[in-house]
């Protein structure tokens, strides 16, 4: 789900720029109102660390085997600090790696970040209800890690879609977008079961990792 | 393939090493020409410098790095190389990398449910492994939250629930307190296994192993009774390690005055 | 499993755009992909491609090294283009039974592949010419908020520990038997204990990260670590600056003319 260089026109990575400027943005201030944010740059440095090399682990899903994405466990763990963090993860993996692109950085980190946003926020308002109960917290991990790759999922193919095939027919890309986002159900699937293991696993092991826990 | 022993006690040749090499790629060659058995229930201890090739050794003994030339067996049978092996325990040096489970219990149970054992047979390695480490109480405990001392044990217990034939530990005591390292040398000492144990605790060595092996540079330099190799200040010198002080004799005052 | 991080590898040799001050090559270099971004026209290609050369011959950087990071991202674009070609519309150059390859795709596949090949080069010039840290202070100086700063900077080092980690429990784990291609039936399910060792990875490495914090503190950290006076721009970098964004307008101005003219 990393758009490399090339594919996209040149207004669609600077307005991708843009948006993850804005998301930037809100993602800064809100860090910032907290009480020393720089106290959180180590944690979160290195969640984004392992979210990087957790992302090598391949998951066989026939007939192919993927990447793990993880935008929905990062969310769920780190809350506002999870845009930033995937900014950077896709930052690396753009120098580093040559998985997914530069000049779609802006693109990409959008489109990955802004639902891990999303998840990590109702994950946080769910609090009181898995923080008492592992039941929920499995469902709201499930919830989480899928939602969150269906929402990136289809946000990829409508930008593929709207963007690339300029020949082609307006008929064709609805289809184009729901065969793209259909094709991501069983990694969606995946990454709801992955994410819900790890809050069980976090939930019990040491709970103030997860987003929006108290006592 | 011969069961005679070399060790001269008689026992059942248990580990045998020939000429063992190993390269990694971006060095050049990180064991050379190791050769050495140990006879069943043997405990041997292993010494020698960082980056001697200890590690590596153990690697190759569990069949996770394949050797260049060489043999290993074990009671009779080939290591096939790149091949993991449950009947070789290695204990790792640091425990965080063996226990990931949310329970101890669970922990211990990982290894034989993933050899599809019946539950109870599960059951009952668990017992007995957490049983031999003294673990049994911490059973429900998160391993995360335990002491290093605590940890330490049941990492060996995630391990002994596999029973493996031959138990190498890549440096058990480090990090522990003085009890928890009491109660290490208490299990080595009972426990039956044929052992490997490589340590800078060169007093431990020393209590628990009747013979040592010193690795340098990639080579046995030295292999035979611990307290003649120990006690040989030269040798121990010139391959980065000294003589343990309980051997120095106290005829000599040298103790400083702090 | 872990790919092996070897960008740095050429970051001391010594050739011009080594030699250039962080500032002015990371404004150039950006400067040049932004506009190599916008190229869409096929007259432009080859000067976009003989610019991406240039900076690699000038780099000093091995062909080898490009080409073989450049292969994974060419081979998904090539498949991306399999689809373009079958599917676009306008005018069918071959058919091949029921599917019919078009013009418009294959000249569109043409377009994304330069683009991909020349901003692939370019970044790869400009990050693997000097160690990641220093480039990292250059965007700082540039107006980087020092907390993306600092979490590049401190994720970056933490790589290598993590991936030790995971590389050590994966081990120890199929020392216990794991077997990850073919499942003994009954065994625990590989998903969980994936889990299970990202969420271990988790806990182990927000540990050694508070330690790490404690530890900076002592020293005086307090974040916005103060950075040292920069290197003065000497007259190559100022000129390599004013050349690049020029050319980058240029083609820019290029593309848009060539686009309302055709």
């Amino acid at each position: 789900m990393h758009i490399p260089d090339g594919i996209l026109p040149g207004s669609v990575c600077a307005a991708g720029y843009v948006a993850a400027g804005a998301a930037t943005a809100l993602s800064l201030a809100v860090v910032r109102r907290q009480a020393d944010p720089h106290q959180v740059v180590p944690k979160a440095s290195t969640l984004t660390a392992v979210f990087f090399v957790a992302s090598w682990i391949h998951v066989p899903i026939p007939p192919a085997s993927v990447h793990l994405v993880l935008n929905g466990l990062l969310g769920v763990v780190l809350g506002p600090f999870a845009f930033l963090a995937i900014l950077v993860g896709l930052f690396f993996q753009a120098v580093l790696f040559q998985h997914g692109g530069l000049t779609t950085l802006g693109v990409n980190a959008t489109l990955m970040g802004v639902p891990a946003l999303a998840v990590g926020a109702l994950f946080g308002l769910g609090a009181r209800l898995w923080v008492r109960s592992s039941r929920w917290a499995a469902v709201f991990g499930f919830a989480g890690g899928s939602l969150a790759t269906v929402l990136s999922a289809l946000g990829f193919a409508v930008v593929l879609v709207a963007t690339v095939p300029a020949a082609l027919d307006p008929s064709l890309r609805t289809t184009g977008v729901t065969a793209l986002t259909l094709a991501h159900l069983p990694l969606a699937a995946v990454e709801g079961v992955f994410t819900a293991m790890v809050v069980l696993f976090l939930r019990k092991v040491q709970p103030d990792l997860l987003h929006g826990w108290r006592r | 393939m011969t069961q005679l022993s070399d060790s001269g006690s008689g026992a059942r040749t248990h580990l045998d090493v020939r000429d063992l090499e190993v390269s990694y790629t971006e060095r050049v060659q990180v064991l050379r020409g190791v050769s050495f058995d140990v006879a069943e229930g043997e405990r041997v201890g292993v010494v020698g410098p960082n980056g001697a090739g200890k590690t590596t050794l153990f690697l190759a003994l569990s069949g996770v790095v394949t050797p260049a030339t060489g043999s290993i067996w074990i009671e009779g049978e080939a290591v096939l190389p790149g091949t993991f092996r449950e009947d070789v325990g290695l204990v790792f040096q640091n425990p965080d990398h063996q226990l990931f489970c949310p329970t101890v219990e669970e922990d211990v149970a990982f290894g034989p449910r993933n050899l599809s054992l019946a539950p109870d047979m599960v059951s009952a390695r668990v017992a007995a492994a957490m049983a031999e480490t003294g673990v049994t109480e911490l059973a429900d405990r998160v391993p995360h939250h335990l002491s290093g001392g605590e940890k330490r044990m049941c990492s060996i217990a995630t391990v002994l629930a596999l029973q493996p034939r031959l138990m190498i530990y890549d440096e058990p005591s480090a990090s522990l307190d003085i009890r928890s390292r009491r109660r290490l040398i208490k299990f080595l000492l009972a426990s039956p296994a044929t052992s490997l144990i490589a340590s800078h605790d060169l007093e431990l060595v020393l209590e628990i192993c009747p013979r040592t092996i010193v690795v340098d540079g990639g080579r046995i330099v030295a292999d035979g009774p611990s307290r003649e190799i120990m006690d040989d200040a030269a040798l121990m010198e010139r391959h980065g390690l000294e003589r343990p002080h309980s051997l120095v004799p106290h005829v000599v005052p040298h103790h400083h005055d702090l | 499993m872990a790919p092996v991080i070897d960008l740095d590898r050429y970051s001391g040799l010594d050739s011009p755009v080594h030699r250039l001050e962080p500032r002015s090559r990371l404004l150039g270099f950006a400067a040049l992909i932004a506009s190599f971004a916008v190229v869409h026209n096929p007259v432009l290609l080859a000067p976009m491609l003989g610019l991406a050369a240039a900076a690699v011959v000038a780099s000093h950087l091995p062909w080898e090294f490009i080409v073989r990071r450049l292969r994974a991202p060419m081979v998904l674009v090539l498949v991306l283009g399999v689809v373009l070609v079958l599917a676009s519309g306008g005018e069918v150059l071959v058919r091949l039974g029921p599917l019919a390859i078009h013009a418009d795709g294959l000249g569109q596949v043409g377009v994304i592949a330069a683009k991909l090949a020349a901003i692939g080069a370019v970044a790869l010039v400009l990050f693997g010419t000097a160690p990641l840290p220093t480039t990292v202070v250059a965007m700082r100086r540039l107006g980087l908020p020092s907390l993306i700063a600092d979490m590049i900077v401190f994720s970056f080092r933490a790589f290598h520990q993590i991936g030790v980690d995971l590389r050590t429990m994966r081990t120890a784990a199929g020392m216990r038997g794991v077997r990850w291609q073919n499942r003994h039936p009954g065994a625990p399910s590989r998903l969980g204990t994936l889990a299970r060792m990202v969420g271990s990875l988790f806990v182990l490495s927000n540990a050694r990260a508070e330690q790490v914090h404690q530890a900076m503190l002592l020293r005086g950290y307090s974040g916005d670590a103060p950075l040292g006076p920069p290197r003065p721009v000497g007259p190559a970098s100022a000129a390599f600056v004013v050349l690049a964004v020029a050319i980058a307008v240029g083609l820019v101005v290029a593309e848009w003319q060539l686009g309302v003219a055709g």
